[in-house]
């Protein structure tokens, strides 16, 4: 997640821009490239990381249908892969412009780490919260 | 040990392996001196990779080849298809072989090529350390070991035919997340500069990995042997306890996702879950039963799991017979 110093502002739908300017008013500077491991690079939208240490991997569903628990255990597993490679911690963040299921909300927050769920209007709180609870435990 | 039948859905794994041969083999490496490359199948099943291996390797390619097959079933039909990939003048199958405890049988250092297709998820996760280690002893300096496995088995795999008691009951599929971690303990401690890079297939029933281990990245040593064993066995130990929790997680996150489906009037939602129950919730309860017998949930294992101090044990599931 280190390396590039150059943000890059997705642009394929508004949501996804709309995270990204949410993600730097924020602090975290955003990068699609995964340096570490070239295989991760295709699954996830948004790579961003605070100065202090918050690393990121952000899925913004396109879809306002449910985001279901696949999509959660998806995410999650993409943000372990890169912590893991890396030997720092990664936390997975997906956005939603419609609901998420029961299901995917109680996975996120049973499994280890945790995967913060943020819909348009609730993504300013989800990053608040993120930079709060660093690091994860 | 990998396959039972010609008509399997789930071939990709022979292509893949068929995929990394061919390359190997074009690009002269890592062949040492002018003998044949030498290829160990280990779980070679009817060595059924070999229809691979004749469609996607070239002849000349494939006139290099020594391959030997190793699994514990009976091999039918083995020797026609060494014929047909024309191998048969230096290859064989052996049957009546034990991957989990015959490696030490083999000749140490001399395979150019060791293959464990479609094998993991068959083995038990606390003969796995030694399996791995084994496999990566019978390489030689310049050898390469190729590991492929399916994250989730095909429904006939984790089912059986109908009827029949011939389900995987105890296979443990390992997500790629998890074996990253023991492929990455095991290099570290084998004294490789650089950690893995576990690839993922996308097939059209499952999702696969690949992990490939090169002899030359490694320092093996005695004493990063006995590193090795301890290391990868604690790796496999935590990725067990994560995967299992994980498992049960999204098994409670599924009966939440039907619970609320009473009160959903969301068409696609419903749609969406129940296609989750069908596809997901069989084969979460199969990993799941598979994970707690080998986490001490059952007494009719031949070897316990243990778990090393400070990897707290998850509450195993019922224990029910094959």
């Amino acid at each position: 997640m280190s390396g590039t110093r150059t943000s890059v502002i997705p642009t394929e739908n508004e949501l996804s821009t709309q995270v990204a300017r949410a993600l730097e008013r924020k602090g975290f500077h955003i990068t699609r490239e995964a340096k570490v491991n070239p295989f991760l690079d295709a699954h996830a939208d948004i790579y961003a990381q605070r100065p202090d240490g918050p690393r990121l991997v952000v899925e913004v569903k396109r879809s306002p249908n449910s985001v279901s628990v696949e999509a959660v255990q998806q995410v999650q597993q993409y943000a372990r892969l890169l912590g893991e490679s890396s030997h720092e911690p990664v936390l997975g963040l997906v956005v939603s412009p419609g609901p998420f299921t029961p299901g995917a909300e109680y996975y996120a927050g049973a499994v280890t780490p945790r995967v913060y769920l943020a819909t348009r209007e609730g993504l300013s709180r989800a990053l608040d919260r993120i930079i709060r609870d660093w690091p994860p435990q | 040990m990998a396959d039972r039948s010609d008509n399997r859905v789930l071939n990709e794994h022979r292509e893949v392996c068929a995929f990394l041969l061919h390359m190997l083999l074009e690009a002269g490496q890592p062949r040492e001196g002018a003998g044949p490359f030498t290829w160990v199948d280990l779980g070679c099943g009817a060595a059924r990779i070999l229809h691979a291996v004749r469609e996607g390797v070239a002849h000349d390619l494939r006139r290099q080849l020594s391959y030997t097959g190793y699994d514990k079933a009976d091999a039918a039909g083995a020797t026609d298809r060494l014929k047909g990939a024309g191998l048969h003048d230096r290859s064989a199958v052996v049957t009546g072989f034990d991957v989990e405890r015959q490696l030490g049988d083999v000749a140490a250092g001399c395979a150019e090529l060791v293959t464990l297709t479609n094998v993991v998820h068959e083995i038990d996760p606390a003969r796995l350390p030694a399996v791995l280690l084994g496999a990566v002893w019978l390489l030689k300096p310049k050898g390469y070991l190729l590991v492929y496995d399916v994250e989730r088995l095909a429904d006939q795999d984790a089912w059986g035919d109908p009827g029949k008691a011939t389900g995987e009951w105890d296979a443990v599929t390992w997500s790629r997340d998890r074996i990253t971690n023991v492929v990455a303990a095991l290099l570290q401690a084998l004294g490789a500069a650089t950690g893995p890079v576990v690839g993922r297939w996308i097939h059209q029933q499952t999702t696969g990995w690949t992990a490939v281990v090169r002899r030359a990245d490694l320092h093996v040593t005695a004493d990063a042997a006995a590193r090795a064993a301890r290391d990868v066995h604690q790796a496999v130990s935590v990725a067990l306890a994560g995967q299992f929790a994980d498992c049960r997680a999204y098994i409670e996150a599924i009966m939440r996702d039907i619970e609320g489906l009473a009160s959903a009037d969301d068409e696609h939602r419903r749609n969406v879950v129940l296609g989750r129950v069908r596809r997901d919730l069989p084969h979460q309860l199969r990993n799941y039963h598979a994970m707690s017998r080998h986490l001490g949930g059952s007494e009719a294992n031949a070897v316990a799991f243990r778990l090393p101090a400070g990897v707290r044990a998850p509450a195993a599931a019922p224990a029910t017979g094959r």
